[in-house]
């Protein structure tokens, strides 16, 4: 008669064995109480496992990735969990990069400079200045950095407070701009500094700019956002 | 290089089952879907290597294990790895489950989860995905006897920890047999 050990018995769960083998397990376990008790358990622990990952199936596959196995993604560009963009990725590693940027933007004047302070405000907000040519866009852009400023501390107060998936909205009536923050995901990093993905929509009277970013929380309790993509953005920002 | 249409359509298709098999490897929902997505964009540039009428999602279960664990060689060395966390009210995927169902299959992801890196990328694509012993020997580039013992000691520790996870007065057992990462927000 055969022995009955673990091995066999898990093969024999997983209908691995050959016909004439399972038939002498079944005669081995007909005699054997404790086996066939372990026979039992293995059955149930294999029911469970089959499913115990089924609820990833029944999710909706995020856009990116349906992206990716069509060949569409741009190689590194994986930020967005719920929509897939054309994004360009802008790091912030230091100032100097920057200044270039803005004279590429074929944008009006007044949007230009709302432009350069939306994507300057972030990663050091004194290179907006070059952009003003004259006293209207001066004030163009004063409005401008005030909502910034307004919308940078709205930013880090989504992030501070708000649970991943829920939006802290911010309006301001006489410049008819509004924005949603909205943070996606929470990571920690090995020095146990936390950041987050979020999502920015600003809403101008004539526009709506979508920005993804990720921001991390320094010591004292300001997010620094490390890195920009922008949705739909000027392709000459890339 | 690209794939022709009826790849590309049998590759979104195999989409969810390659998210569940990346989500039993790194045990998290944005690293797995960042995974597959690695994953993907390598079988495209190498889609020269696969053959045709051979099974796609075999191959495709292989480029992303190999890829995981040339990650989780490559982060020892990386610094400022960011791990993801959690916070305890992001949305869970089974909130309409029975709270009893979803607590036992919970338990047996946790207790997947706790298994040494071979064990689970075994127990995933036998006992979750199905493969035949064959089958997940070649996909794993690992000899028939490796399998079954790898499969043999991952249900032992398996059962072993159901024991412990559903017995009576397990709790105190739980935390320390399955150090969950539950971090909260600062």
């Amino acid at each position: 008669m055969m022995t009955l050990d673990e091995g066999t018995l898990i093969a024999y769960v997983d209908g691995e064995l050959d016909p004439q083998t399972a038939r002498e397990v079944e005669s081995g376990l007909a005699k054997d109480d404790r086996a066939r008790k372990d026979v039992e358990h293995l059955r149930a622990l294999a029911a469970l496992t089959r499913v115990a990952f089924n609820d990833t199936l029944h999710e909706a596959v995020p856009q990116h990735l349906k992206d990716a196995a069509l060949g569409r993604t741009v190689k590194g560009v994986t930020i967005s969990q719920e929509q897939p963009h054309s994004g360009n990725v802008i790091t912030f590693t230091s100032k100097g990069g920057l200044g270039s940027m803005h004279r590429a933007l074929p944008l009006g004047l007044a949007a230009a400079a709302a432009f350069a302070g939306l994507v300057l405000g972030l990663g050091g907000g004194s290179v907006y200045t070059e952009a003003s040519a004259n006293k209207a866009l001066q004030l163009a852009a004063l409005s401008m950095q005030q909502d910034q400023n307004a919308m940078n501390q709205a930013l880090n107060q989504a992030l501070e407070v708000n649970v991943s998936g829920n939006a802290l909205t911010w309006v301001n009536p006489d410049t008819g701009r509004s924005a949603a923050f909205t943070p996606v995901r929470t990571y920690q990093d090995k020095s146990g500094q936390f950041c987050r993905e979020y999502r920015k929509d600003v809403k101008s009277t004539d526009r709506t700019d979508t920005t993804f970013g990720l921001a991390c929380r320094d010591e004292s309790g300001m997010w620094k956002t490390r890195y920009l993509i922008l949705e739909n953005g000027p392709e000459q920002a890339l | 290089m690209t794939l022709d249409a009826r790849t590309q359509q049998e590759l979104v298709a195999i989409l969810p089952r390659l998210r569940r098999f990346a989500l039993g490897l790194t045990r998290n929902g944005a690293h797995a879907d960042d995974l597959v997505q690695n994953a993907c964009e390598k079988a495209i540039t190498r889609i020269d290597q696969w053959e045709p009428g051979t099974r796609l999602d075999s191959w495709m279960f292989r480029i992303i294990q190999t890829t995981h664990i040339d990650h989780i060689r490559g982060q020892k060395r990386r610094d400022g790895y960011l791990e993801v966390i959690e916070s305890q009210g992001e949305p869970s995927f089974d909130g309409e489950r029975a709270a009893e169902a979803s607590m036992t299959l919970d338990t047996v992801r946790r207790a997947i989860y706790n298994l040494p890196e071979e064990q689970r990328a075994v127990v995933m694509l036998v006992s979750v995905e199905g493969l035949s012993y064959k089958e997940a020997a070649e996909t794993l580039e690992i000899p028939m006897g490796t399998l079954t013992s790898r499969l043999v000691r991952a249900r032992t520790a398996l059962a072993r920890m159901m024991n412990e996870l559903n017995g009576s007065g397990g709790d105190s057992n739980e935390a320390a047999a399955l150090p969950l990462k539950e971090a909260q927000l600062p």
